[in-house]
């Protein structure tokens, strides 16, 4: 992957299309993993979150229908 | 002497003699040359004139700067930087990027204005919905510390909210939709060149997720800012428009 910056200056009017060099393009690396790594353990949390609602539900024996109505 | 009626030339009267033919021919001939000169003094590209206080002789004007306007001083005109507008919302600059994961507006904030208006209007050039950042630049360097980032994104009657969910180094402002479609960001920028926090304010409405968010973030450092940097997480297309909310 490419990683281009564009470059503009406002007193000039000046705007300049240039590649990333070495430095920039590890922080967009590490950026994206980083990113990805935040996204992943979002979903992680979203699913543990899910099941133990599941979970809590049929204990309770409602369903989230009934459970939302009971908190309405 | 006979004259010609609008500049004066000196003309041979009907009574003159041949012989003094060549000499009032180049008596005319200076007379021309001197009023054509006088009429058309532009000597550079660019130039313009106008009336002097003089009949049939004109002032050059040579070209101004760029960005210069037209206007009158003292009774004549001259080129002069235009008015920086005393009201309202005052256009500052517009840049195009083409597939880009960042984009540098540099030299935006200044003085002139305490707080802007900012909209990014972009696509991401690829299948995937990208996320768009903010850095703070001083001088043409980012600054990747001390932001704090609120987001809250609502669909439906659901509102997920996130702090600091991009971490600490940028501030989130909103989605960049993919492909066919165009995610506007529109934010307000409060007080970056004061020496005081700077603060982001962002709505916009993700195409892909029809999820209004609702963004801001605080750049924590108290130092005068110059300009930013937009981050996109996929390489996007679009353009960055900056205001400046003039302060009377």
């Amino acid at each position: 992957m490419t990683y281009k910056i564009t470059e503009s200056f406002v007193e000039t009017g000046e705007v300049i299309e240039r590649e990333a060099t070495a430095d920039e393009i590890k922080m967009f690396q590490a950026r994206e993993k980083k990113f990805a790594d935040i996204d992943k353990a979002k979903l992680a949390q979203a699913k543990t979150k899910a099941a133990a609602k599941a979970a809590l539900l049929d204990r309770l024996g409602i369903t989230a229908d009934e459970a939302k109505l009971l908190l309405s | 002497m006979a004259t010609t009626t609008n500049y004066g030339w000196t003309t041979p009267d009907d009574t003159a003699l041949v012989k003094d033919g060549a000499s009032a021919i180049r008596t005319l001939g200076s007379s021309v040359d001197t009023t054509t000169k006088n009429l058309n003094p532009e000597t550079t590209l660019g130039d313009i004139v106008y009336r002097s206080s003089s009949a049939n002789v004109k002032t050059r004007l040579g070209i101004g700067s760029t960005g210069n306007v037209l206007t009158v001083a003292g009774g004549v005109p001259t080129w002069a930087a235009p008015a920086v507008s005393s009201s309202g919302l005052v256009f500052l600059n517009k840049t195009d990027f083409t597939a880009s994961s960042a984009v540098n507006i540099n030299d935006v904030f200044s003085t002139t204005y305490d707080n802007y208006k900012v909209m990014i209007v972009g696509t991401s050039t690829t299948a995937n919905k990208g996320q768009a950042t903010i850095k703070m630049r001083v001088s043409s360097t980012d600054t990747s510390t001390n932001y704090v980032s609120q987001k809250n994104a609502a669909y439906d009657a659901n509102v997920v909210a996130a702090r600091n969910e991009k971490g600490t180094d940028e501030g989130y402002i909103g989605d960049i939709a993919p492909l066919d479609e165009t995610d506007v960001i529109s934010l307000d920028v409060y007080r970056p060149f004061l020496t005081k926090e700077t603060t982001w304010i962002g709505h916009s409405f993700s195409t892909q997720d029809t999820f209004l968010v609702l963004s801001g973030f605080s750049q924590t450092d108290k130092t005068s800012f110059t300009g930013f940097t937009a981050l996109f997480t996929e390489t996007s297309t679009g353009s960055i428009y900056s205001y400046g909310y003039a302060k009377a």
